[in-house]
This record gives structure tokens, sequence and C-alpha cells, in this order.
């Protein structure tokens, strides 16, 4: 069966013709910057009405094919654009698709891990727990892709009011159980406005992060109320090397060949959809990470 | 009665959770598409039906729709891999107590369908009307009606919140216990969802101005209901 690419035969066309005008009317200008240089002996050896035939037909080609060439910029540029809706079409379509049968093999594996437990079978426990452990992860990456894909087109956040602390302590439990966490917070109720799934996502990306790209067993989390904001600081107590103003870039991947290099930047993108920010700077030899939420009215209530 | 459907095209994952149900004793069917579902619905009564939404004769809202037009005695709950907010507020605007994500966490599920068939059976225990004065609540149908008679309906956590706080009345019920009860540990609901609830449960009470049922706020601890 013979695949075409829809984007890939005319858009080469049109990218070939483009460079053909552009050469054109490169030569069409230089042959007039040779004109105006040597204007005076060109108007003594050449007769008026001859000038002015060259003139009009000059100028007449160099304004159709600046037109043409115009005209085909904007056709390849809007090509891109669609070329990169339909990708991240295809992309939240795929991922939606395999959702489906991830959740089966979740069931599956969360279901098999019980019968385990009776069974007294420490290999096996391992081997199924590990199994778990990898469709949580893959379910988390499927979830990045997807919400960037909403976000780039514009979708909405559901905003509630979430306690924040229990729930900063229930995911560091259940994501980084191997690491000590260490939470200070107020002893009252702090109330954020937030998309649930969102900040999940956030929190998740930060701590996996941690995991992966450092070998540090130690974060620190502060919580401090401000006037109208929250701010969580997130400490990793790493070690980076690299550029932090990079960090948060679409795609960018420090020194590291893991990762998708899109969490920081939809987390950045995230939190804004929330009212809030994410600022990233050096503490010691890690990073910190300033995740600033809008704080709810209900606070302490 | 059936206690779950559950309506779900794709085979591995309905059957799987449909056998896991059964291995703990609840009633459960599955239904691969909205033909075998409407089927189900019509001659097994479930009490919980779990929704998902893509289905390969239908969309899994409009039959939710379709089944709340039949019937409001049930607990609606979407079981779904579409996360966009917008379907989800769909879905919770239909009737539905709540919209689980897939892949969702299979513990996570089973103390959701616990907590929601004890909350039946204890209000499958209390009488079939119960009225105060012209205010008057059917538990079974998920309904109450106020004091001018117009019968609204009620979502299975208000249905739920309500039950509680009745079968304590002229006690103060603590808002953690109504979380911890109605939401359950692993859920973050904050002090103002439970005060959203508690508002819509006031306005209906509220109809009535001889007060034969008020929810009374208890500062600093939460809710009492009392009657007349």
């Amino acid at each position: 069966m013979n695949i075409r690419n829809p984007f890939n035969h005319s858009s080469k066309l049109l990218f070939t013709l483009s460079l053909l005008w552009a050469a054109v009317l490169l030569m069409i200008g230089a042959w007039w910057v040779y004109v105006m240089v040597n204007f005076e002996s060109f108007i003594m050896h050449s007769d008026r009405s001859r000038i002015t035939k060259m003139i009009s037909w000059e100028g007449g080609s160099f304004l159709v094919l600046l037109i043409l060439l115009s005209f085909s910029l904007l056709i390849l540029f809007m090509k891109d654009q669609k070329k990169t809706k339909s990708l991240q079409d295809f992309f939240a379509s795929l991922t939606h698709e395999l959702k489906t049968p991830l959740a089966s093999i979740r069931l599956q594996g969360e279901v098999i891990n019980e019968i385990l437990e009776s069974k007294n079978d420490p290999a096996l426990d391992k081997l199924i727990v590990r199994l778990i452990d990898d469709t949580a992860k893959l379910e988390t990456q499927m979830d990045k892709i997807l919400q960037l894909s909403r976000i780039e087109r514009g979708g909405e956040l559901n905003l509630t009011t979430l306690p924040l602390v229990p729930f900063v302590k229930r995911l560091s439990k259940t994501w980084v159980p191997e690491q000590e966490v260490e939470i200070s917070a107020p002893e009252n109720n702090v109330n954020v406005e937030v998309d649930e799934f969102a900040l999940e996502l956030i929190m998740k990306n930060l701590l996996e992060n941690t995991r992966i790209h450092t070998e540090s067993k130690k974060i620190r989390i502060a919580v401090i109320v401000e006037k109208s904001n929250v701010r969580l600081t997130y400490i990793d107590q790493g070690e980076f090397k690299g550029d932090v103003e990079k960090l948060g870039t679409l795609f960018y991947k420090h020194n590291s060949r893991r990762g998708s290099g899109i969490g920081l930047y939809l987390s950045q993108k995230l939190l804004e959809k929330m009212h809030g920010s994410l600022n990233i700077s050096k503490s010691g030899s890690g990073l910190q990470f300033d995740l600033l939420f809008k704080n709810s009215e209900d606070m302490n209530a | 009665m059936l206690n779950i459907l559950i309506v779900e095209d794709e085979e591995n994952l309905g059957i799987t959770l449909s056998e896991y149900l059964k291995g703990l004793g609840y009633g459960c069917a599955w239904a691969k598409d909205a033909r075998t579902a409407r089927e189900l619905f019509k001659n097994e009564k479930p009490g919980i039906i779990l929704m998902d939404i893509g289905l390969p004769d239908g969309n899994g809202l409009d039959l939710a729709r379709e089944f709340r037009k039949l019937r409001k005695d049930f607990v609606l709950l979407f079981l779904s891999a579409l996360n966009d907010p917008e379907t989800k507020v769909e879905g919770l605007e239909i009737g539905a107590d709540d919209y689980i994500t897939k892949p969702f966490a299979l513990k996570e599920l089973t103390l959701r369908l616990k907590r929601i068939l004890s909350s039946q059976s204890e209000i499958s225990k209390l009488p079939e009307e119960i009225s105060h004065g012209p205010l008057k609540i059917w538990f079974k149908r998920y309904e109450v009606q106020d004091a001018e008679g117009t019968v609204i309906g009620l979502s299975q956590k208000e249905c739920a919140i309500l039950e509680l706080l009745y079968t304590k009345k002229n006690e103060a019920v603590d808002r953690e216990e109504i979380i911890e009860k109605i939401w359950g540990e692993d859920k973050y609901p904050s002090n103002r969802t439970v005060d959203n609830y508690i508002v819509k449960l006031r306005k209906w009470c509220e109809s009535d101005s001889k007060k034969n049922i008020e929810i009374q706020s208890i500062r600093s601890i939460g809710y009492k209901l009392t009657t007349l």
C-alpha cells in the first residue's frame, strides 16, 4: 500500500518555486543596484523609450514575483500551522486511545497484585509492583502530552478549592516513598484555587525530576501564606550545573537523555492558567522551584 | 436488584472489572454497548452505573441522560479516558456523582463503590417517605420536596450528607466526619465544598418558614439537623 504524506509533495514544490522566485528577485535587485550606480553612463548610451520599456517590464516582473513570493510564503506558513495542529491532534488522539488499554493493564496488574498478596511469593510481588509502577509512569507521560496539547489549543482548567498540604503529603508519600520529604507549613488549613488534576501533574513532575535527575534522597517543601497568594517552595537538594534560565523552555533537556522536555514548560503554562506562576532558581548546588498559587478566600475557615 | 452495571466497550477492562467486583460479592453485570446497557438497565435495575463515554453504538453522556429520565434512584459514575474539564462538567451536570478518569486505581474505585453501597444500605433502612410538615424526603429516590410542593433531585453526595445529618438529628456532626464518611480519606474536599452542599440542603429546608427541619451551623465544629 502506498502511504502518502499529504504535506510533503506540494510543500516541496512550493518551497522550490519560492527559492526560484527569491533568486530571480535577487538578480533583478542586483541589476537595479548596478543601473543606479552607473545611471549617468546608462542614460547617455541608451535611448529614453528603451529605458522606460525596461523599467516598466522589470518593475512589473519584480512586483509580480514579489506578490507570488509573499503568497507562497503565506501558504507555506499556513501549511506549517496545519501540520503542527494535525500532529498535536494525532498525538492527543493516540494518547487518548492508549489510555483505555493502559487502564486495562493497570487493572489486571492490580487484580494480580491482590491475588499474590495471599500467595507469599516475593519475586512475583516485586515484578507486579514494578509493572504497576511503570503503568503509573506511562500514565503521567500521556497526561503531560494530552494536557500540553489542550493548553496549546487554548483549553481551560477547572479551578476548585483544594487543601494544599494534605494533597502534597499524599502525593509525596505515594509517588516518591523512598525519598525523605520534609514539609513545613502553617498549622491552619491552606486552601488554594487550583485544578486538582493539573496540580497533581505539576507535583508529580517535580518529584519525578528529583528522582530521575538527582542523587538526593531529601526534598524540602515549604508552604508560606502571603497576602493573596500561597507560595510553595520546593528544594530538590541535588546538583545542577546547567543554565537555570533555559529550564522551562519547551523540549529543553539539560545533560540528559531521559524525559520528554515538556514537564516544566507545561507546569509553567498550567500555573499561569491557575493565576499563579513558576519561578526556578539555584539553591545551593541544587534547584529551587517557587510555585505561586491564588489563595482561596475560605482559608482558615 | 443488581448492585453495579458496568458499561464499557473495552472487553478486557469490562470483563476484569466485572469479575473482580463479583469476586468481592457484588451483584455485577457488564454491557459492552449501549443496546445491552439499555436492556440490563430496564431488566436488572442497577443501583450503581459505571459508564464509559465512548461506546461503539452511542455516547455514554446521552445514554446517562436517557437513564436519568427513566429513573432517579441510581448512582452514576463516569469512567472515561476523556479528561477535559468540559466533558467532566457535562457529566456532572447530568447528575453523575463522580467522574473517574482512566487509568484508575482499583482500590480507590472499590472504596468509592463500598462507600456508596453502604450509604444505599443505610438509606434502605429508612422509611420510603419521610414527612416533616410540608417538607418530604425520599432517600431511595434521591429526591426531596420543598414547602411549595416542588420536587428537587439530590445528588448521591447531597443525599448521603442529608442521611448522615438526619440519622444523627439533634447531634452536632463534625465537618471532618462528613468528609471522611462521604468522600473518604484520599479525597480532599475543602470546608467550602462541604458548605456548598449544605447551602443547597439548607435552601430546601428554609423554604418552610415554620422550620420543621433546620440545619444549623455549629461554630468551629460543623452542622446539626433539628426537627420540630
